[in-house]
């Protein structure tokens, strides 16, 4: 009975969803480049297009005295559109950040960092060409590629280049991190190895602290979730462990049943456990509050409803992970992570099993596989 | 009052005051993401140049758009 409403609570969960998306994407007004770009000039000063990515902006004598080059990039949540402007030997003198969907504390990282300022000063066919690179921020280094991305792209096409093709997969340590964690994660449950449980699993928490948290700073998060929901898919050429966290969590869930992220891989969870051995708290769960989860869950939902309706997956960020590893984040955001360091010390996982958004996810998805078993089995 | 009922309170405080800050944080990244939507368009990016990522005057502000250029392409 509990798993039919378990079920149905789903079912009514996606179709909200699914109405929600709807009235997200009547909204989405068709975007105007053009008077996007016309935002970056003085008022008053005139402009004309040369192509859909290139503008020229004639000088007082008549002559062209700048170009203005827009394009795209891919970045964490989805495209980012950004327009640089050079002079006539297509140096870039200035970039301007025209719309992106990014975490606002990511861009405001850009912005503390004069990312810019890397950029200036550099040929923009030298970008294109792929002949320079520019340094990236640490902790916000997909949304820094993604403006450097997008202006040598908007260069390409402007100058009728042949788009390079990026495609290019790299694997590194990161890559290796991660499947190491989720080997471990899956060793941890084998009978045999029984007696070196305790160190795999202290194994994987550390190293996810120290390496997945503090030096990656990119885990797993409720905005992930729906940007791919909305159509948009990270560039596997770019970050090949971002892409591989969310398919590895799910894929275990959806074929396995066993949420081995949240347990084994999670950078925060992995905290929470530290503390609580610090802090020499009970590892029982206290019976009443499992109906929180609803109101968990709950918020998550509103969560994901807003972020459709406003077409913009940063709004559904309030996780603690970027203000505990990366130190970004909003006042309130600081607040609730010290309120769950400090229950940390008492309680169990006391974010994880109340307050985090992805318990919510991940529970959609064990639950939309009971329900695609008992439909195979019928 | 034993342990269990002072822990049983506390974790009440601390998911009340979470699920409190939680919405205040959703609410108040909804309102911002409607700022941006005004201060990306033309009007608003005139009147608010600080918002905008690098601002507009800073592109004629620079020396090099003073000069007239005579190695135009």
């Amino acid at each position: 009975m509990k798993k039919r409403i378990s079920d149905l609570v789903t079912v009514l969960a996606v179709g909200i969803l699914i109405i929600t998306a709807a009235i997200g994407g009547k909204k989405i007004a068709e975007r105007n480049d053009l008077e996007l770009i016309g935002s970056i000039l003085k008022p008053g000063k005139e402009y004309s297009a040369v192509n859909s990515n290139k503008w020229l902006i004639p000088g007082d004598s008549g002559k062209v005295e700048a170009y203005i080059y827009s394009g795209e990039g891919k970045g964490y949540n989805g495209n980012v559109l950004v327009a640089a402007v050079t002079d006539t030997a297509g140096i870039i003198n200035s970039v301007h950040l025209l719309a992106n969907k990014e975490t606002p504390s990511f861009v405001n990282k850009l912005f503390r960092r004069n990312f810019t300022d890397r950029l200036e000063g550099i040929g923009a066919a030298d970008l294109a060409a792929g002949s320079v690179t520019v340094d990236a921020v640490a902790g916000a280094t997909i949304t820094g590629d993604a403006i450097t991305e997008a202006i040598a792209r908007g260069y390409s096409a402007g100058e009728g280049w042949k788009q390079k093709n990026r495609f290019r997969i790299s694997a590194g340590w990161p890559e290796i991190l991660v499947l190491l964690l989720f080997v471990i994660s899956v060793l941890i449950s084998v009978k045999r190895l029984r007696a070196v449980r305790k160190y795999l699993q202290w194994t994987a928490w550390i190293l996810s602290v120290l390496f997945l948290g503090f030096v990656l700073g990119q885990p797993l998060t409720l905005p992930r979730f729906i940007t791919v929901f909305t159509g948009y898919l990270p560039d596997p050429a770019g970050e090949l462990y971002v892409l591989l966290i969310p398919v590895l969590a799910l894929g275990f869930i959806l074929i396995g049943g066993k949420n081995n992220y949240c347990r084994s891989v999670c950078p925060f969870g992995a905290t929470q456990e530290i503390l609580r051995a610090a802090g020499n708290a009970s590892g029982t769960q206290i019976k009443r509050f499992r109906l929180v989860k609803y109101i968990q869950w709950g918020i998550t939902l509103l969560a994901v409803m807003l972020a459709l309706i406003i077409n913009n997956p940063s709004v559904a960020e309030y996780s603690v992970f970027g203000a505990f590893f990366q130190l970004t984040g909003t006042a309130l955001l600081f607040v609730l992570l010290m309120l769950s360091i400090i229950m940390s010390l008492f309680f169990r996982r006391p974010w994880c099993n109340y307050l985090c958004p992805l318990d919510g996810v991940m529970a959609y998805f064990r639950t939309l596989r009971r329900v695609l078993i008992n439909i195979f089995r019928k | 009052m034993n342990t269990l009922k002072i822990k049983r309170i506390s974790l009440s405080l601390f998911i009340i005051t979470s699920v409190f800050l939680i919405l205040v944080q959703l609410i108040s990244a909804v309102s911002t993401a409607g700022e941006t939507d005004k201060i990306q368009s033309p009007v608003q990016a005139y009147e608010q140049p600080d918002s905008l990522m690098i601002h507009p005057d800073s592109l004629w502000n620079r020396s090099e758009f003073t000069n007239t250029y005579t190695n135009e392409r």
